[in-house]
């Protein structure tokens, strides 16, 4: 039996008013990802991929269709409630890390359970950094690591809260490709051993094809949803 | 404290300790402000403190009565019945002359009995000269006097018929301001002496005063003149208490301390445009890192709430920092201001004044801050995945934007009313600062316009560069523009207006107007005068008889019982030293009525009323038209008046004037003085002029225009150092903030520069890029407040002091060139190492 969707995207339509017209760069994007699973979606600039992810995320409002979140959905929600929707269930991983340049590797892993108010929040923080082996670095600042550890403190910041989504933005697209291997070794460990759902959008189709499926997009619509050898690999 | 209050606690913190130069920028754009108001408001609280504690003190005496004439039996009697220990004293202005030197000047001369004054002590050096002067034929005379004509203690100093002994220099008189011995110089004397002047004559024009130490509260003494209030008035007498005094020092100092929180004032709003600018900065620098907060699921208003609390922590510790800056600049306002004051400050902290500082700081930094701030609420969480987020409310349409403009508005009200405690005086400050800043931003964005329109496409790329640059993104140019031009506005404004004045008053001496005036000339000795004027090649313009009288009734009811309310005292009281002759001079102009030459006979000392023309100005104050009796006291006798003319009086030119003239028929034969205008070429022609007079005509005083422009001149520099101390503090104002927008902009100007290295630009092109944004940026801002001073100076000319405004050009290119050289240095500084630091390491930081 397939696990309930944890994403489900009905008809997502998004459209923006620019000086020249509107443009419509979504058009009836459906798909649901199932709880656990991973996922990629792929195509070239301008295809969508990360206003999709934004809509999925609850970043911002389709302008038509809807997006469920674990059979939430989120049109009923207002910025509020999306925030708090996404500290719970959501976790990020970001192409430029997006580190919080004032605060240190252990306090930008914290933040997402301080936000909760988790008095277990520096413990926990500990405990990610060490799995994706920065706990020599817990006081050091994002300008004093490298791209590579910036990475890993982005992905013990995205499992803080211990999602049931992660979304993916090019998680590799900054690093060289040793760097990349290990980061890309470490998010997929960290999905199977908390059962997290990975979506993954990128141009890499080496890591593409280590997701159990791709959704691919071009002009703003699905031109291919299919499984992968590793889809299969995982079902075997 | 909740567990989101502690996040947004902690992340306030956590995100201040790594960014603390961004931070000390914002404060120290407050701290400025805050010290001026601090500084003000001290100075004013110990001021009204030292008032209070030297109340007695400021007028010598518990009350005094004076009157124009010496006090007459049933005065004599009242003085005995208010009892207490008493001091007598004459004033009066007469020539003093100095056989040493054989200069001679116009001075009051204050001749005292011994007690005076009760409470209190002159200042005099040596200090024992303050009370040796009283024992022998000995003087005190005005420091200023002395310095100016090298007068040294123990020289000789004649007074009329009598020569002293200068036994000290006067430094002080308790309650009275050092400047007014710049105008009147006072000299000292023992009463018992006066006599020997013979400076006493009919006609002198002196004031008597008793002074008198009564063993009675303020409140019994205030009891006691509303007592004797109606007997004053028939005595023509007036009075001067302890609290009249303290009224009167309150109301000219509320002058002072307006001015004074204007310009503090003006320093804080300053600084607040200065934390808008240092906010707009760091919020800019965060919207990245709020976006991702709101991805990780910060709410929109956990992140807005961090840097509010932010704000009110750097806006706290600005404004301590300001509030012990403003002790320091409280120690040196006394000094600046010391001139200007009627008691010495003594410098006493205030509590009260701290926290205000701590509290209107805070405020300030919060409301500035606030618009920049709640930008943040907007931020995207899309902004963590795209550079640019879209479809994004417009400013001018988020409601919050404009709560929050009005919110800065009523707040800065609030701030000016409850410091000058005066809704009228808070809002017409606040309401005049808007106006200026408006325009002041309107005038530097059309400089700026101009500039960039005007720029010729031929000119040398570093010059092109460096007027781009003052629009580049994140460019702080207005700003800057607006705090350094403000200052530019007020210094060059308080200039152009010192000399617009000056020059009016200079303008009288041209062109062949009179600048001698010869007064208290007895009839027998005109034809002395008239000779020594004529040997020393000078020409009697006018010569005017002068009859001094008091009103007796107006409109046929005696001065005595007309209320105060209805017509001011001292218009129904004064001495009227009138005139008569026959013909209107060129300073007047009938308006109403009919002039008359002669008196009809039978007119005038038990006759029919005299036609009389009266000046405009008097008539209304006295509520009387042509055709309305008056009566006369000439000396003791009555004469009646009836208006025949109304004039108008053009005062300004030195010649006498007089409120009300007489035809010829009338007074010839009352006693009077003669008062006679000539013209001398230089002022060595004056001084002859003056020594002959002095030495021959005792009684005879003589008023210098060239003396009187000195001394207008000094008390105004001294007025204007006080003035330009307090604009200079919107200068600085002006300059911190130019510091915090170069050191802000510093990151980036240096990523330029190195980009432009790499591209293959020499240290030299840099530099020029830099000196010529520099000098455009000042250059701009001071020619924007130059053009407001001149505005302002010229409606100030206008329609205030109605002079004319022939604004001089060599100051202002003085004052453009400081203000362009200062903003240059500060410039260069702040972006020192743009030409050294090796482009790699900057391309390191930036990776």
């Amino acid at each position: 039996m397939l696990a309930a969707p944890i994403l489900e995207a009905r008809r997502l339509t998004k459209t923006f008013t620019a000086s020249h017209g509107k443009l419509t760069v979504l058009r009836d994007v459906d798909f649901a990802i199932a709880a656990g699973s991973t996922c990629a979606v792929v195509g070239p600039s301008g295809s969508g991929k990360t206003t999709l992810l934004g809509l999925c995320a609850g970043l911002d409002r389709p302008t038509s269709g809807e997006v469920l979140v674990d059979g939430q959905p989120l049109s009923e929600l207002d910025e509020d409630e999306l925030s708090a929707l996404r500290n719970r269930k959501v976790g990020f991983v970001f192409q430029n890390f997006q580190l919080l340049e004032t605060l240190t590797a252990l306090e930008n892993v914290m933040v997402p359970l301080e936000l909760r108010g988790d008095a277990n929040a520096a413990s926990r923080a500990k405990e990610l950094l060490d799995q994706v082996g920065l706990d020599d670095r817990l006081d050091h600042y994002p300008v004093q690591l490298s791209g590579g550890e910036q990475q890993r403190v982005s992905l013990a910041r995205a499992f803080m809260n211990e999602p049931s989504l992660l979304f993916a933005d090019e998680p590799t697209g900054n690093l060289d490709g040793e760097t990349g291997d290990r980061v890309q070794d470490l998010l997929f460990d960290l999905n199977a051993a908390r059962g997290t759902a990975l979506i993954v959008v990128t141009h890499d189709e080496r890591l593409a094809r280590r997701t159990e499926r791709i959704i691919r997009l071009r002009n703003g619509a699905v031109v291919a949803d299919k499984k992968t050898a590793t889809a299969g690999a995982s079902v075997a | 404290m909740t567990r989101r209050t502690r996040w947004i606690a902690r992340l306030a913190w956590r995100d201040a300790r790594a960014t603390p130069q961004r931070l000390l920028l914002f404060m120290l754009t407050i701290v400025t402000g805050v010290a001026s108001l601090v500084a003000v408001r001290s100075f004013a609280d110990n001021l009204a403190s030292s008032v209070d504690d030297e109340a007695k003190v400021l007028l010598g005496a518990d009350l005094e009565l004076y009157g124009r004439s010496p006090f007459g039996a049933e005065a004599e009697a009242l003085v005995a019945r208010i009892g207490g220990d008493q001091a007598r004293q004459v004033a009066l202005g007469s020539m003093a002359y100095f056989p040493g030197s054989g200069a001679s000047r116009l001075v009051r001369v204050r001749a005292v009995d011994s007690g005076y004054p009760f409470y209190g002590a002159l200042e005099t050096e040596p200090a024992a000269a303050a009370h040796d002067f009283r024992s022998e034929q000995s003087a005190l005379v005005d420091h200023t006097l002395m310095l100016q004509f090298g007068v040294e203690v123990g020289d000789p100093i004649r007074i009329g018929e009598a020569t002293f002994r200068v036994a000290g220099r006067l430094m002080r008189i308790p309650g009275e301001v050092p400047t007014a011995s710049l105008v009147g110089p006072r000299v000292f004397i023992p009463r018992r002496f006066l006599e020997e002047t013979q400076r006493i004559r009919g006609g002198s024009r002196a004031t008597y005063s008793t002074f008198f130490r009564l063993d009675r509260t303020p409140e019994q003494v205030a009891d006691l003149v509303d007592e004797i209030g109606p007997e004053l008035r028939e005595l023509r007498l007036e009075v001067e208490s302890v609290q009249h005094r303290r009224e009167a020092i309150g109301e000219a100092l509320d002058n002072l301390y307006s001015f004074l929180y204007l310009a503090g004032f003006a320093a804080l709003l300053l600084g607040g445009i200065g934390v808008a600018s240092a906010t707009h900065l760091h919020v800019k620098s965060k919207v990245r890192a709020v976006a991702v907060l709101r991805c990780l699921g910060a709410s929109s208003g956990g992140p807005l709430a961090v840097f509010v609390l932010q704000a009110a922590g750097m806006g706290l510790v600005g404004a301590f920092g300001g509030t012990v800056a403003g002790v320091g600049l409280q120690a040196l306002l006394p000094r600046v201001l010391a001139a200007l004051l009627p008691v010495p400050v003594q410098f006493r902290l205030h509590v009260s004044a701290l926290v205000e500082g701590l509290v209107v700081g805070v405020v300030v930094a919060m409301l500035f801050a606030a618009l920049p701030l709640l930008a943040l609420r907007r931020v995207s969480p899309l902004l963590a995945l795209r550079l640019f987020a879209v479809d994004g409310p417009k400013l001018a349409r988020d409601p919050a934007q404009w709560i929050g403009v009005a919110a800065v508005a009523a707040g800065v009200c609030t701030v000016a009313v409850s410091q000058t405690a005066s809704w009228r005086v808070g809002l017409a400050i606040s309401g005049s600062l808007a106006g200026v800043l408006l325009a002041l931003i309107l005038v530097a964005v059309l400089l700026r316009l101009a500039a960039r329109r005007a720029l010729p496409v031929g000119w040398p790329y570093a010059w092109r560069q460096g007027v781009a640059n003052m629009h580049r993104p994140n460019n702080q140019t207005a700003v800057v523009m607006l705090t350094l031009g403000f200052g530019v506005f007020l210094i060059a404004t308080l200039h152009l207006t010192q000399v617009a004045l000056l020059e009016s008053v200079a303008s009288l001496e041209m062109g062949g107007n009179p600048n001698l005036v010869l007064f208290d000339i007895q009839p027998d000795q005109v034809d002395g005068v008239r000779k020594i004027l004529a040997d020393e090649g000078l020409e009697v313009i006018q010569e005017t008889p002068v009859v001094p009288m008091r009103l007796a009734s107006v409109k046929g009811r005696p001065v005595t019982e007309i209320d105060e309310s209805e017509i001011r005292p001292w218009v129904l009281r004064r001495e009227y030293n009138s005139t008569y002759r026959s013909e209107i001079t060129a300073t007047e102009e009938i308006v109403a009525g009919e002039w008359v030459e002669i008196a009809p006979p039978g007119q005038g000392v038990e006759g029919d009323p005299v036609p009389v023309s009266l000046e405009e100005g008097i008539a209304e104050r006295l509520k009387i038209d042509v055709g309305d009796l008056l009566e006369f006291d000439v000396q003791g006798v009555a004469v009646m008046a009836r208006v025949a003319s109304l004039r108008t009086v053009d005062w300004e030119q030195v010649r006498p004037n007089f409120f009300v003239v007489f035809p010829t028929g009338v007074l010839e034969a009352a006693p009077q003085q003669i008062v006679v205008v000539s013209r001398a070429s230089g002022p060595e022609q004056s001084a002859a002029v003056q020594r002959r007079i002095v030495e021959r005509y005792t009684n005879v005083a003589l008023m210098d225009l060239g003396l009187i422009l000195a001394s207008i001149d000094a008390v105004l520099a001294q007025v204007s150092l006080a003035l330009r101390f307090m604009a200079g503090l919107s200068v600085v104002s002006g300059l911190v903030v130019l510091v915090a927008a170069v050191l802000s902009s510093r990151y980036q100007r240096l990523r330029e520069s190195v980009l432009l290295r790499t591209l293959g630009a020499s240290r030299s092109q840099i530099l020029q890029i830099l000196t010529v944004e520099y000098v455009a940026l000042g250059l701009l801002a001071a020619l924007t407040g130059l053009v407001l001073a001149l505005g302002a100076t010229w409606a100030l000319s206008r329609w205030l002091f109605e002079v004319p405004f022939e604004p001089g050009v060599l100051p202002l290119l003085v004052l453009l060139v400081v203000v362009v050289s200062l903003t240059l240095v500060v410039g260069l500084l702040g972006s020192r190492g743009a030409t050294r630091r090796p482009p790699l390491e900057v391309l390191r930081a930036e990776l």
